[in-house]
């Protein structure tokens, strides 16, 4: 017992005895005194119409009761809660919605409600008896006659069942919660029943969490089996639980089915049992049992994992993973990789692989030879029409007729191919051909080989120069032919497409819209236009003339001239909507409609229009889903959504909506992931991700919830660091990344931890400085600049007006925050000066003026 | 765990205040020192130990049911965890005053009127408005839930939330310290939530914040 003096400055008692009296105190003039949990009271008598055999188990919440129903005589189990009459509200509650939840439920492996009610002094359940025993005891003894083979096979199918349960309650907005072998009982016949939802709620009902979302004020209270835990249950944060919570308590229990044992120790005290949950990685589980192969231990980890986005993403998804498994099928939970699918598919269909992989050797060598013999054979002319009719059946076959694999398949694959066909290609076009057809193909080729190398529209390589190189050799190709034969619409549809390309690419190499591309784009559009006017009809010209606008509105949307984008984004909208009307059952077309309307909005919401843009973006998100309602989730579709969430999500937050803000987020959040999982490679997927957890952040940030805000900006360095180790030096990757640590140094500011916030705030003024070097003409990035300096500078100013630190410090601070003060003054002057500064900062120059003022008076009052 | 605090604590489980009186004063010397340790030096001046504890030990009665014994030393990590969470609260409200500019501004379509504010305040989590409740119904669940609270959470209520008092007025009126102030709101909020419960849609699914 401490024996310290008796009250501290204010009064208050600091002696143990008098601490714990005004403690108890407190609590007992509450009427939440009535939470504590009182000694078991006495068990019933009686429940009307039942008749009270034998207690049959005894539990956190109750006691449950072997029982007879008087007017049935059918035997059914009842739980009835411990403390009758005296129960706490918390218990109380807790049982009227296991209630509800479980009248709700119908399914034949979860346990079911019969009835409930209310004695004079006990609330009681009434549930199906199953006669069986719990899973654990059932691994003992139920398969003990079986091959090791057959017993995999057969716990999977019963771990199937239990997903399908899982599945169904999902399905109803119920997580369990409490998943553990001792909840799931197996019948005569073998069949599991999940028991026990009395730890279930319903998704969204957020009661439990605190006012402000912080983990920290649960009082060390844990809900649950411990051993059983999730990492999110385990770190006590109540509004992170949600269905993946049940994906990783599936995850242990396959873990403990295939093993009976644990993925990480559970013994000890309870902080390190929780904290082993939250951190320890779990062990494969053929590290105890070597017949357990490869797919199954990337399932079982997959459930494990720390974070809930890596998991399953809900139990159906595990189940229909344990389901292909079952039937030889290759995974989903490995579907990126591009060997592991082809282990897959050899094993599965080794005869049609066979072929297959001879088809493609014939092709390649059949391209080889035929060309060689085009071009040997040019004084027999008639031989050579004809194997040059051959090399563009074959060219057609092998780069268009592969092209849509290959924009949808691994980028491995992709690579396999583009390479492939870029030598074929480089051999043809050195030749000196001249028939019309023969080089549309080619420059036409060249394309699809730059679109995938690191056209930034397409899912590529990142390879941006590469991609700049083929589209120059496409350009030159085209541009020649078409000095011979100027009308030819077929040449002049890809002099066009090259334009567009070049264009895209500019803008992506220069990391943001120019004059240089808005005018390559102009002169594609040009052509475009003259096309369309001699085939009005034709929906290709449409599609086209309505993609090179989009490029248009983006260039002028991007240079600050919203107007302009919003009649350029109207133009492409009517078309749009005419290509839809064409062809209302063509997915893409939809998609198009969708990102039309998406373009109004971003332009609206550029001209402060918020709620305009809002109404254009809800529509765009409609249309999504009503073609997702309609029919597959395509990449294509989840590429859309996420941008329209983004964009929301992005609105919302302007128009001080956090909380749909978060809604619309989340969705980003995930949809990104997905596709980020399907295409590690795709670089668009990347940035679409980090935009993603940028607004998640921002979101949580307006909420109030920083320490979610933060994992969100961490994630955003993440991804944003990821993207540029793979484009090293590419500048709209370093925009992204220096906006990612400013958006962290802010948050790490506002939780108090100035010393991360001055290193982050410090690596965003350095990517900006660097970004101004290599771009000095751009006003944008030089006001990027400024804006950080100018957080840098008020960040070193409240550390230097702060206690915390040591006073040779203080002064320190303050000489560098109105250093960062003086720069950044000094480029919005020279901007003000040129006339290119956006109306946001106007006021900037009166404002910096003063802190430069202020840091003056305060440096000369302390004598510097 | 020894026998006498194994009894202790079955007993104070049990309902047996006098029990987890006992218990929370033979903890208090490693309590004390523990969050003495995790008190920067910076901070000191402003918050002392006192002030963690007394909430910690009011958490305690409150929550004593919530606690599952799980063998020897677990009914101080319990006790512990709970500190430590809310001195992290108390360290994090000293630092409140050093927060950076926001971002922007975020335009609240809420009135004024701090009932209302209160009740955003505990729904922010709230996405969609399915169960929307007029004000009068809400003042009323929550005015009877403010009355259920203990004294210091009520008190730090009415003060901070409804009479919208500044951390270092309410501190001055409860002779408490500001981070103690924080400690208790943040309790008390939870509490409410609590209290509410789900009985309350508005707080769960259904108030709009924005």
């Amino acid at each position: 017992m401490d024996d310290s003096s008796n009250s501290n400055e204010r009064g208050l008692p600091t002696d143990a005895q008098e601490l714990v009296d005004y403690a108890r105190r407190q609590a007992d003039c509450s009427a939440l005194t009535c939470e504590q949990a009182a000694a078991p009271g006495p068990l019933p008598d009686s429940i009307p119409g039942y008749d009270l055999l034998k207690e049959i188990h005894r539990g956190g919440q109750g006691v449950v009761y072997e029982a007879k129903q008087q007017s049935t005589r059918r035997k059914v189990a009842i739980k009835v809660l411990r403390e009758g009459p005296f129960a706490g509200r918390i218990e109380q509650a807790r049982f009227e919605r296991e209630t509800e939840i479980l009248v709700r439920l119908k399914h034949p492996n979860i346990v079911a409600v019969l009835d409930a009610g209310v004695t004079a002094e006990h609330r009681y359940l009434v549930m199906e008896f199953v006669e069986g025993t719990a899973l654990d005891e059932y691994l003992v003894g139920g398969l003990s006659n079986s091959g090791s083979r057959d017993r995999t096979a057969l716990l999977l199918r019963l771990f199937l069942k239990i997903c399908e349960a899982l599945n169904a309650a999902h399905l109803r907005g119920v997580v369990h919660r409490d998943l553990k072998p001792s909840n799931i009982r197996i019948d005569a016949q073998g069949e599991p029943h999940v028991l026990d939802f009395g730890l279930g709620r319903l998704l969204g009902d957020e009661e439990s969490s605190s006012s402000d979302g912080r983990s920290l004020t649960i009082t060390g209270q844990f809900v649950g089996s411990l051993p059983w835990a999730s990492p999110e249950q385990a770190e006590g944060v109540s509004d992170k639980i949600d269905i993946r919570t049940d994906v990783y308590g599936l995850g242990l229990i396959l873990f403990f089915m295939l093993t009976r044992r644990f993925p990480y120790e559970v013994v000890g005290p309870m902080q390190t049992i929780l904290e082993t949950i939250q951190r320890a990685v779990a062990v494969r589980p053929s590290s105890f049992h070597e017949e357990i192969d490869d797919d199954l231990d990337t399932m079982v980890l997959r459930c494990l994992s720390k974070e809930r986005e890596r998991r399953y993403q809900s139990a159906g998804e595990l189940g229909r993973d344990v389901e292909r498994y079952l039937d030889g099928e290759p995974i989903e939970a490995k579907r990126d990789s591009t060997w592991y699918v082809l282990r897959k598919t050899v094993n599965r269909h080794r005869g049609v692989f066979v072929a297959g992989i001879a088809l493609v050797f014939l092709l390649g060598v059949g391209l080889v030879v035929t060309s060689t013999l085009y071009i040997r054979s040019v004084s027999a002319e008639r031989n050579a029409k004809r194997r040059l009719e051959q090399a563009q059946q074959l060219a057609h076959a092998f780069i268009f007729d592969l092209d849509e694999k290959l924009q949808k398949g691994p980028m491995s694959a992709r690579e396999f191919y583009v390479k492939t066909a870029f030598e074929y290609l480089n051999h043809l076009a050195g030749e000196g051909l001249s028939d019309p057809r023969l080089l549309e193909d080619i420059v036409a080729a060249y394309i699809k080989i730059g679109d995938v190398q690191g056209n930034a529209t397409y899912a590529n390589r990142g390879d941006a120069k590469a991609a700049m190189a083929t589209f120059e050799t496409a350009f030159s190709i085209a541009k020649e032919a078409m000095n011979r034969r100027p009308d030819d619409r077929g040449l002049e549809r890809q002099l066009a497409t090259v334009y567009e390309r070049i264009g895209d690419m500019q803008t992506y190499m220069s990391g943001s819209h120019s004059e240089a591309a808005l005018e390559t784009f102009r002169l594609c559009l040009e052509i475009r236009e003259r096309i369309a006017r001699k085939s009005p009809d034709e929906l290709l010209s449409i599609r086209e003339l309505a993609s090179v606008l989009n490029r248009i509105g983006n260039a002028e949307l991007e240079m600050g001239r919203f107007d302009e984008a919003l009649a350029t984004y109207e133009r492409n909208l009517a078309m749009r909507k005419l290509l839809s009307e064409r062809e209302p059952e063509n997915l893409e077309a939809r998609l198009s409609l969708a990102l039309g309307y998406r373009r109004i909005g971003n332009a609206y919401a550029a001209l402060e229009r918020q709620l305009d843009a809002l109404s254009y973006l809800e529509t765009a998100i409609s249309i999504v889903d009503e073609a997702a309602a309609a029919g597959s989730e395509t990449n294509d579709l989840k590429e859309t959504r996420l941008l329209l969430s983004n964009k929301i999500a992005e609105t919302q937050l302007a128009i001080g909506n956090p909380s749909a803000a978060r809604g619309r987020a989340q969705v980003s959040v995930r949809t990104a992931e997905e596709l980020s999982i399907a295409d590690p490679d795709n670089v668009q997927a990347a940035v679409n991700q980090w935009y993603a957890n940028h607004y998640l952040g921002m979101a949580y940030e307006d909420l109030g919830r920083l320490s979610e805000a933060l994992v969100q900006f961490h994630k955003g360095v993440e991804v944003a660091s990821e993207l540029l180790e793979r484009r090293p030096g590419q500048k709209s990757g370093r925009h992204i990344l220096a906006h990612a640590y400013e958006s962290l140094g802010r948050v790490k500011w506002e939780a108090g931890d100035f010393e991360e916030a001055l290193i982050n705030f410090r690596r965003c003024v350095e990517i900006r400085d660097a970004l101004v070097g290599e771009d000095p003409a751009s006003a944008h990035v030089q006001e990027a600049l400024a804006a950080s300096c100018k957080s840098l500078a008020d960040l070193l100013k409240t550390m230097g007006n702060e206690g915390c630190e040591a006073e040779g410090a203080h002064s320190s601070r303050r000489r560098e925050a109105k250093a960062y003060y003086v720069r950044s003054l000094e480029i919005i002057q020279a901007l003000a000066t040129q006339g290119t500064l956006s109306p946001r900062f106007v006021a900037w120059p009166e404002t910096l003026t003063a802190e430069v003022r202020e840091a003056d008076r305060a440096m000369a009052s302390s004598g510097e | 765990m020894s026998v006498a605090e194994e009894s202790l604590t079955t007993a104070a489980l049990a309902g047996d205040r006098e029990a987890l009186g006992e218990l929370l004063v033979r903890c208090d010397g490693n309590l004390r020192n523990r969050i003495a340790d995790g008190i920067p030096r910076a901070y000191r001046p402003a918050l002392d130990v006192a002030d963690v504890l007394q909430v910690t030990y009011l958490e305690a009665f409150l929550r004593i049911g919530q606690f599952q014994p799980n063998g020897n030393g677990s009914f101080i990590a319990w006790l512990t965890t709970s500190a430590e969470n809310n001195l992290r609260d108390a360290l994090r409200a000293l630092d409140r005053d050093k927060r950076p500019p926001r971002r922007k501004q975020v335009a609240s379509s809420l009135s004024d009127d701090s009932y209302v504010v209160l009740l955003a305040s505990l729904a922010e989590s709230a996405s969609t408005p399915s169960h929307c409740v007029s004000c009068d119904e809400a003042k009323q669940a929550l005015e009877s839930a403010i009355g259920k609270l203990p004294p210091d959470y009520e008190r730090v209520v009415r003060l901070s939330d409804l009479q919208g008092l500044s951390a270092a007025d309410v501190a001055q009126q409860m002779q408490r310290s500001v981070p103690a102030v924080y400690m208790l709101k943040a309790r008390a909020h939870e509490h409410l939530v609590t209290l509410l419960g789900r009985g309350s849609q508005f707080f769960s699914g259904g108030f709009q914040t924005g």
